[in-house]
């Protein structure tokens, strides 16, 4: 009954973010609205990606990631991607004025009752092996696989660098 | 057997102080010194994405900014480049008095072509620059640029750099750094590690530190 339940929610998600996909050029206040997706305990806000420089082969993917469970889940893969060879999950630190970029092998840990940012200079979903450019106002699909929440399908919004997910502001023009 | 006592108890450690402070100040003048108005003179022998040499006779030419990145890397050099695009922009007329220059860590895959065709997304006045490993080792190391390929199994790797811009006056003396403030803006710093006033003033520390 349960996994039914969640099928059925599943299915509702996948089918309002592909309608909302479809609307991209139009209503954009609703569009920032739907933005966000749950499995589970887990929340994912306004995932998001830049679009890229020409031919760029790579880029990186951000969102805010909530666990409202009381206990630790973990961000282990990111499938389903059709537009690059691989993803990974990183971190990057900047030491020194070093920027180091490392995969995280055993995945994002999203401690009990707690959220992590996925934003530049931090953690990030890099997408190696682009197929193609990513484009202003696309958005594209991904895969999420949670260790304990399950998987849930994702898009993340191609925004310009100034795009910041809480206020619609543009620091230029 | 007195005076060995008050040698041993009073003279010694005041000695040893003294001995202590001198040394800890001088290591840090001749530490200081060279930093100050470090000059760039290397017999390096590279290429602009045109095709052109690049050497050092082009950064006599005027002041220089420089950022070391590659164009496999998501994150940093694309907001570096995007912030460096922003910070042209509201330069105005001075921003032509200045040569940007983006030197890659990566010459493996960034040829020339490649490095014209990402920098097409930027302003078109920042000059992709490549060339042979020695050769760029040889301009890193003029700048103290960290770079260091890292293996990620598979055939991949990726690239620790240093991640702030070099400042270059005219007589291609090290006059300072830029640095990011949380991928947002930049913070322009001196070559004693200060952060120049008024510190949301960019443009104003800039043009202060390269005398334009």
């Amino acid at each position: 009954m349960k996994k039914f339940f969640t099928i059925i929610i599943l299915l509702l998600f996948s089918t309002s973010s592909f309608s909302s996909s479809h609307h991209s050029h139009g209503h954009k206040k609703n569009k920032e609205m739907d933005h966000d997706y749950k499995i589970g305990k887990i929340e994912i806000e306004k995932p998001y990606t830049f679009f890229t420089p020409n031919g760029a082969k790579v880029s990186a993917g951000y969102m805010k990631i909530e666990n409202d469970s009381n206990r630790d889940d973990a961000l282990q893969s990111v499938s389903n991607v059709s537009f690059a060879d691989k993803v990974e999950i990183h971190e990057m630190t900047m030491e020194n004025q070093v920027m180091k970029m490392r995969p995280l092998k055993k995945g994002l840990v999203i401690k009990a009752d707690s959220e992590v940012y996925l934003k530049p200079s931090g953690y990030h979903i890099m997408f190696i092996g682009l197929k193609e450019q990513i484009s202003k106002g696309k958005e594209y699909k991904a895969t999420l696989n949670f260790k304990n929440a399950g998987s849930v399908d994702i898009f993340f919004k191609a925004v310009g660098r100034n795009y910041h997910p809480d206020k619609n502001h543009h620091k230029h023009h | 057997m007195i005076t060995k006592h008050i040698l041993l108890k009073r003279i010694l450690p005041s000695i040893l102080i003294t001995t202590v402070v001198l040394v800890f100040i001088g290591y840090n003048f001749a530490n200081k010194k060279p930093d100050t108005a470090q000059q760039i003179q290397v017999n390096f022998n590279l290429e602009d994405m045109n095709g052109n040499q690049f050497n050092q006779k082009h950064l006599e030419q005027k002041p220089s900014l420089l950022f070391f990145g590659f164009t496999h890397c998501p994150d940093v050099c694309p907001a570096s480049l995007q912030l460096l695009t922003n910070l042209i922009e509201d330069l105005g007329p001075d921003a032509d008095k200045i040569n940007y220059y983006f030197v890659t860590a990566d010459p493996e895959r960034d040829t020339t072509k490649i490095l014209k065709q990402y920098l097409s997304s930027f302003d078109q006045r920042i000059l992709g620059i490549t060339g042979k490993q020695d050769e760029l080792k040889k301009l890193y190391n003029a700048l103290d640029i960290y770079i260091q390929k890292v293996d990620l199994g598979k055939g991949n790797y990726t690239i620790d750099h240093t991640a702030s811009f070099m400042m270059i006056n005219k007589d291609t003396k090290k006059v300072g750094t830029m640095m990011h403030e949380g991928f947002s803006k930049f913070i322009v710093i001196d070559n004693y590690g200060k952060i120049q006033t008024p510190k949301n003033d960019v443009i104003k520390n800039l043009k202060k530190l390269l005398k334009l």
